[in-house]
């Protein structure tokens, strides 16, 4: 047979004809392994639940229930024996892993205590990220036992009580996160589990000690270096609890970082919270309140005393591997904040 | 034609890794590990295996013109099935390669088959031409997956042999280009 000439005509019928069969043979592949495949699914989400909860004698998958969280949904899947809860396995996520989405299987006691996780899907660097599954290290076992009221699900080096995999600190990190995910939804399916970062409001409140007044309403600006700062005045009846200052510096990984500064009568720093950065995902934004306890170090210092600078440039604080100047420029607003609060002038 | 000779070229002399530098892509990717290389290099078998009895069968129905757009359907509708048939019977391995089997399609090694050879030969020196390809495509696989298994994570096939951290660059997308590098090196020495 004589090769086909490119007549418009040929070319049409040929396209038509072989997209033709390939569709109908790929509809045909599809209804077989339809079944199969859905089979196979249910048996790694049925092996998962079993293995992270304690003997149960129901079928959880036909009890599911979902709850909405940003971001996605959790699914729980009660484990009951004799009609008695034994456990919940709750399938959680979280799209902060190194390569995207990690989904895990999260085993809990009906007190909250974690009974075993079993990662359902990832993917993470093989031979780093992957050995976070049960099976190719010993990273999970430190959840099992843990009731995380009284257990902080965070790596060490960001104030936790989880030993991270070497090398993999951002899998590990994200690992965290999807547990803590989990387990805060199963305790009150209406806990605040986005990251937002504080309204102004929210911030003053959290950074200054006991006052009664409304700061916001009594917000008054201060000059410092011909820039002009708002602070807000904390007051319990006559006495001055303190002040929350809004500072930034320009000098963040990726433009401004805005934060809120408490300070008491003597000078001495009561919170920090963040209020705005664009700092980079996994590394910048463990300066946020929520991700770290990086904050947690300038709480309680006496700037006029102490240098507060990370330990490389001479000061006290621990900076954050990976974001040295994040962590620079948040020293650097916290600073500025304290020079506000004593030289400022009053506009 | 020489049928042995069509067979064993794609194994050392025309192997589509090392010497015609085709589809590094999945080959740099998938080959974290020997397993993991193979499977790899066997669902891509299958893949020019079929693909090339059918280019071979319908090149002279395809006008020239549209042969690419035809070749290439013809390509994704059997990695569809790879891709939908490891789903359903072999789960885990398609965990593993999950990303990568769609990508078969734009390996220029299965449309660099079906262009340069099944289109202008006859069904069964296709068939050949495919197997002993798609061999030397595993071959090489898991060949690389085993030097970087060996190197960075002291095991072979999933057997630990060395309870000690191995050389963790090798797992890394970093080590994939080295141990290609030597590979390569070998097989030119072997070809003279």
């Amino acid at each position: 047979m004589a090769k086909r000439e490119s007549t418009f005509f040929n070319m049409v019928m040929a396209l038509l004809v072989i997209t033709f069969i390939a569709s109908a043979s790929l509809g045909f592949i599809y209804e077989l392994t339809k079944e199969p495949i859905e089979a196979a699914r249910a048996a790694k989400k049925n092996n998962a639940i079993r293995s992270v909860v304690p003997v149960f004698d129901n079928n959880p998958s036909e009890e599911e229930y979902r709850i909405e969280v940003s971001g996605g949904e959790l699914v729980f899947y009660p484990a009951k024996k004799d009609g008695e809860l034994v456990g919940t396995a709750v399938e959680t996520f979280t799209n902060r892993g190194f390569s995207g989405e990690i989904i895990l299987m999260v085993g809990l006691l009906p007190d909250g205590t974690i009974h075993g996780i079993e990662v359902l899907e990832h993917k993470e660097t093989p031979g780093l990220g992957d050995k976070m599954e049960s099976d190719k290290s010993d990273f999970s076992v430190q959840f099992e036992g843990q009731n995380p009221e009284d257990f902080r699900l965070r790596l060490r080096q960001d104030g936790g009580d989880i030993d991270g995999i070497t090398a993999t600190t951002i899998s590990s990190r994200a690992y965290c996160e999807a547990v803590e995910l989990a387990w805060k939804v199963y305790i009150d399916k209406d806990a605040d589990v986005s990251y937002e970062l504080p309204a102004k409001e929210e911030a003053i409140d959290r950074v200054l000690p006991g006052f009664a007044n409304n700061p916001v309403m009594e917000e008054f600006q201060v000059v410092y270096e011909g820039k002009v700062y708002n602070l807000y005045p904390g007051r319990r009846g006559r006495n001055f609890t303190g002040t929350a200052v809004e500072s930034w510096s320009e000098s963040g990984y990726i433009g401004n970082i805005r934060l809120m500064v408490g300070f008491n009568q003597e000078g001495i720093i009561t919170g920090v919270e963040v209020l705005e950065h664009n700092e980079s995902a996994n590394y910048g934004d463990l300066i946020e309140n929520a991700r770290s306890d990086f904050y947690k170090q300038f709480v309680g210092r006496d700037p006029s005393g102490e240098v507060l600078k990370i330990r490389e440039d001479g000061g006290v604080i621990d900076g954050i591997s990976g974001a040295t100047v994040t962590a620079r420029a948040y020293c650097e607003a916290v600073q500025t904040a304290y020079e506000v609060y004593t030289r400022g002038e009053r506009n | 034609m020489d049928q042995a000779k069509n067979f064993t070229k794609g194994l050392i002399r025309e192997n589509p890794v090392f010497i015609l530098m085709l589809g590094l892509c999945p080959a740099l990717g998938t080959t974290t590990s020997a397993f993991n290389g193979m499977g790899m290099g066997l669902a891509t078998m299958f893949v020019v295996i079929m693909s090339n009895i059918v280019v071979s069968l319908i090149k002279n129905f395809v006008p020239s013109k549209v042969r690419i757009p035809c070749y290439i359907v013809v390509i994704a509708s059997f990695v569809t099935i790879v891709d939908l048939v490891m789903a359903a019977f072999m789960s885990p391995l398609h965990e593993q390669l999950g990303l990568f089997i769609p990508l078969i399609v734009v390996n220029c090694f299965v449309l660099g088959r079906a262009e340069a050879f099944a289109s202008k030969n006859t069904l069964w020196s296709s068939i050949i031409d495919g197997t002993g390809m798609g061999l030397g495509f595993t071959l090489a696989l898991t060949l690389l997956g085993a030097s970087r298994e060996i190197l960075g994570s002291n095991a072979i096939f999933g057997f630990q042999f060395l309870q000690a951290d191995g050389m963790l660059v090798f797992v890394l997308a970093p080590g994939a280009f080295i141990a290609l590098g030597y590979l390569i090196a070998l097989a030119n020495k072997l070809n003279k």
